[in-house]
């Protein structure tokens, strides 16, 4: 089936349409959102958040770029409104934490599939990455992680940023020289 | 040097991590999840425009009534300028029906008044 005729099927509120859309990019945007946020239960209802969204904005859709690339930005837009939130219950986390109360903090996961020696190491690391990436600028972090997915190239990642391919090349070149900068400094204090 | 080649080695392995964080899989529920979503935002809407509709009538209600309102002091007002406008009328006929000249005239000294 057309895109074109998909979009049109969506708007007159087509489950089956909605359907074939959401087999479509369920997967893709899960990882994305994952890439973002490095939580899977988070992805997990972002991604809820992104579908539903989709079914009710579709009359919103222009048409100026590819569907996906409207449902990427949608769920890049989400996972960057979840980690502000985040970071704003963070900062009143030493409030709870005098008041007794408390919620699970935002924490990055090591992939639990090695001995356990090398899960601690790749668990420190993890930790440190995190703190670093924190440190970079939103839209260097986000075009950074961006790229890091196989299958976005830079054309798609400038689409869903708004912006140009030379600017998120610019963007991915500059957070990685920040990021090697800022663990370069952490690592040679911990020598030091 | 030594130390150098350390620490550039640790940046290269962290950096590297991201370029194996693993690929997750949809919850298998979460396309009925998603479902679940659009018919309670759905619910919402429609108790929403219930509520949308009923607080509209309440402000249209308020608006009439207002309205209503200052219409009946407007014409209170201007029916009481008619009735005033009656009376000088009536009381200028009967002055010059019985033709009431005297100066100290409690009648004529009140028309002259207005």
């Amino acid at each position: 089936m057309q895109e074109a005729e998909l979009i049109n099927r969506l708007k007159q509120k087509d489950e089956d349409a909605f359907r074939i859309i959401f087999n479509d990019n369920q997967k893709k945007i899960l990882n994305v959102c994952y890439r973002l946020v490095n939580d899977e239960d988070a992805a997990q209802d972002l991604t809820q958040e992104v579908f539903i969204k989709v079914w009710s904005s579709i009359n919103q859709f222009r048409n100026e770029s590819k569907l996906s690339t409207w449902i990427y930005r949608i769920a890049v837009t989400g996972s960057l409104d979840y980690l502000r939130a985040q970071k704003r219950k963070k900062r009143l986390a030493v409030f709870n934490y005098f008041s007794g109360g408390g919620e699970k903090q935002f924490e990055i996961k090591a992939p639990n599939d090695q001995d356990p020696q090398m899960l601690m190491e790749n668990a420190e690391r993890f930790e440190v990455l995190n703190d670093a990436l924190n440190k970079l600028p939103e839209n260097q972090r986000v075009s950074f992680l961006l790229s890091k997915d196989d299958e976005m190239s830079a054309k798609e990642i400038a689409m869903i940023l708004s912006t140009t391919v030379s600017s998120v090349e610019s963007l991915i070149h500059r957070a990685k020289k920040n990021l090697e900068r800022i663990l370069y400094n952490y690592y040679k204090k911990q020598i030091v | 040097m030594k130390n150098d080649q350390k620490i550039s080695d640790d940046v290269k392995k962290t950096i590297s991590l991201l370029d194996n964080i693993k690929k997750i899989e949809p919850n298998p529920f979460l396309y009925t999840r998603i479902k679940e979503g659009i018919d309670s935002a759905n619910n919402k809407k429609s108790v929403l425009s219930i509520d949308f509709a009923f607080t509209l009538f309440k402000q249209i209600v308020f608006a009439v009534l207002f309205l209503l309102n200052i219409y009946s002091v407007i014409s209170y007002l201007s029916n009481g300028k008619m009735i005033g406008q009656y009376r000088m009328q009536y009381i200028k006929n009967v002055v010059s029906e019985y033709s009431i000249k005297t100066e100290s005239d409690y009648l004529t000294n009140y028309v002259s008044k207005d």
